[in-house]
């Protein structure tokens, strides 16, 4: 009995399974090219908040020290959303692959492509200004992330090396006034010919380099710039873990000072 | 999840002017539109399954009922863009290496039928550094040549050149690039050579 023989009498004895229906067949399609834009718009999205971060003016304009790209990559924040964006590649391409005719691009092709595609809309969205809400998204919903940008404010603030960040409070002509990330108000000497940047109004985050003084929370300052991106400062609920070493970092910089002069 | 099918009387005369496109179509509605479909690809898909696996003929049967059963069930996946025999030969082809890895059918070696004149077209294939070798070989030696290749080498000539089937259906049967496909199939080329080189024997 040929196949086809066999295949008319399951037929006809009724023993013959229907076909997958048509729904069942588009939904899983439909799932695949859902889930595959999900992880090209994730990825876009980080990529597009690298952007943001590595074209941060405050770095780029020298105001701190040297500009360094691939340093800047290797940050905390830069590097997390990095690692999503190029994660977000990776399964994109696959699920692309696989497909109903993924599998007639190479792959090398699709990854180049999908990367390119990535900086693109990332580009965009980043001089769009939607990387800026997007990563303050990111500090305000996830706590992980929220621990990740600590180290970078513990890094900025260092009074006795005569480094300081936090928020304005007041502006005058010739001081202003800054909470730190433990809520401490420092008072800002401003000597004449002191550039500020642009735009400085009450609520911004400022960085500043100067003279501290020995025994109050007083600072000449020396260079003003603005925070760099990434730098959320949350002064009504300072974390704990930056309090304790902001207080500590304060409490032990008179001494500092004091070691550095007589030295 | 298993389906019970409604089985409506249908005139098969009706199915024979259809493309196999438009079959596999009406199939999802009605399986006796899918007997057409088997009729015509039979033969062809038996020997596919014995040039590329070594079966012999009974297991060849087993895996291509099984390829039959797996199209029908499958058949609302069917791509419209693509040729009917691709996605036959692609559900075919992976039936009968999963089958081949599993080791459930005994081996015999790649020959066939004595008649099969698709292997003398292995044998006009020119390529550079390989004519010489291809052209002092017999059908029998080709069959033995290419029972010694890997998987991958072995399938792309056959397809390309038993089965005649072009750089964009292979393609679609392998789910591989047209680019890779070429590659694969000057890459089989020359192992082929290579092989029938290092085996005297076969060459007269």
């Amino acid at each position: 009995m040929s196949i086809a023989e066999n295949f008319e009498d399951k037929i006809t004895a009724g023993k013959l399974s229907a076909p997958i229906p048509r729904w069942e067949i588009i939904l899983k399609r439909a799932f695949i090219w859902t889930a595959l834009s999900l992880f090209v718009v994730l990825g876009a999205v980080s990529a597009g908040v690298l952007a943001w971060f590595l074209f941060d003016p405050s770095d780029l304009a020298g105001e701190t020290g040297k500009f360094n790209l691939i340093g800047k990559f290797l940050e905390d924040l830069p590097l997390f959303w990095t690692i999503i964006s190029l994660a977000s590649a990776v399964i994109a391409v696959w699920i692309f692959t696989k497909s109903p005719r993924g599998y007639r691009f190479r792959v090398a092709a699709v990854s180049v492509a999908c990367l390119v595609a990535f900086l693109a809309l990332g580009a965009a969205m980043a001089f769009g200004g939607i990387s800026d809400k997007i990563e303050s998204m990111a500090s305000s919903y996830l706590p992980v992330y929220r621990k990740m940008a600590q180290p970078l404010v513990q890094k900025l603030m260092k009074p006795q090396e005569g480094a300081v960040i936090g928020k304005v409070d007041k502006i005058g002509d010739s001081f202003l006034e800054l909470t730190d990330p433990s809520g401490s108000v420092w008072q800002i000497k401003l000597n004449s010919g002191i550039r500020l940047p642009k735009q400085v109004e009450s609520g911004a985050c400022l960085r500043v380099f100067g003279e501290t003084s020995t025994n109050s929370r007083e600072m000449v300052a020396e260079v003003i710039s603005s925070c760099p991106r990434g730098v959320r400062l949350k002064m009504s609920k300072p974390s704990d873990e930056i309090r304790t070493s902001t207080m500590r970092i304060i409490n032990y910089a008179p001494s500092m000072v004091w070691l550095r002069s007589n030295s | 999840m298993a389906y019970r099918l409604k089985v409506s009387g249908m005139n098969l005369e009706a199915y024979q002017d259809k493309t196999d496109e438009e079959l596999a179509k009406l199939s999802a509605e009605d399986p006796h539109a899918f007997v057409p479909l088997v009729k015509r690809y039979e033969g062809k898909l038996l020997a596919y399954i014995r040039r590329i696996s070594g079966f012999q003929k009974e297991d060849a049967e087993d895996v291509l009922q099984e390829a039959f059963m797996d199209a029908y069930r499958h058949i609302a996946d069917f791509d419209s863009a693509l040729k009917f025999s691709s996605w036959m030969y692609r559900i075919t082809h992976n039936r009968t290496i999963s089958t081949f890895r599993k080791g459930k059918s005994r081996m015999t070696d790649v020959s066939i039928d004595d008649e099969d004149m698709g292997f003398e077209r292995i044998l006009s294939v020119k390529e550079e550094g390989t004519a010489s070798v291809e052209r002092s070989l017999t059908v029998s030696a080709v069959k033995q040549v290419l029972d010694r290749l890997p998987e991958r080498d072995r399938e792309v000539l056959v397809l390309a050149y038993i089965e005649e089937k072009s750089y964009e259906e292979i393609s679609d049967i392998l789910q591989a690039p047209m680019g890779t496909v070429g590659t694969w199939i000057r890459r089989a080329k020359v192992k082929f050579a290579k092989t029938a080189k290092e085996n005297p024997a076969l060459i007269q």
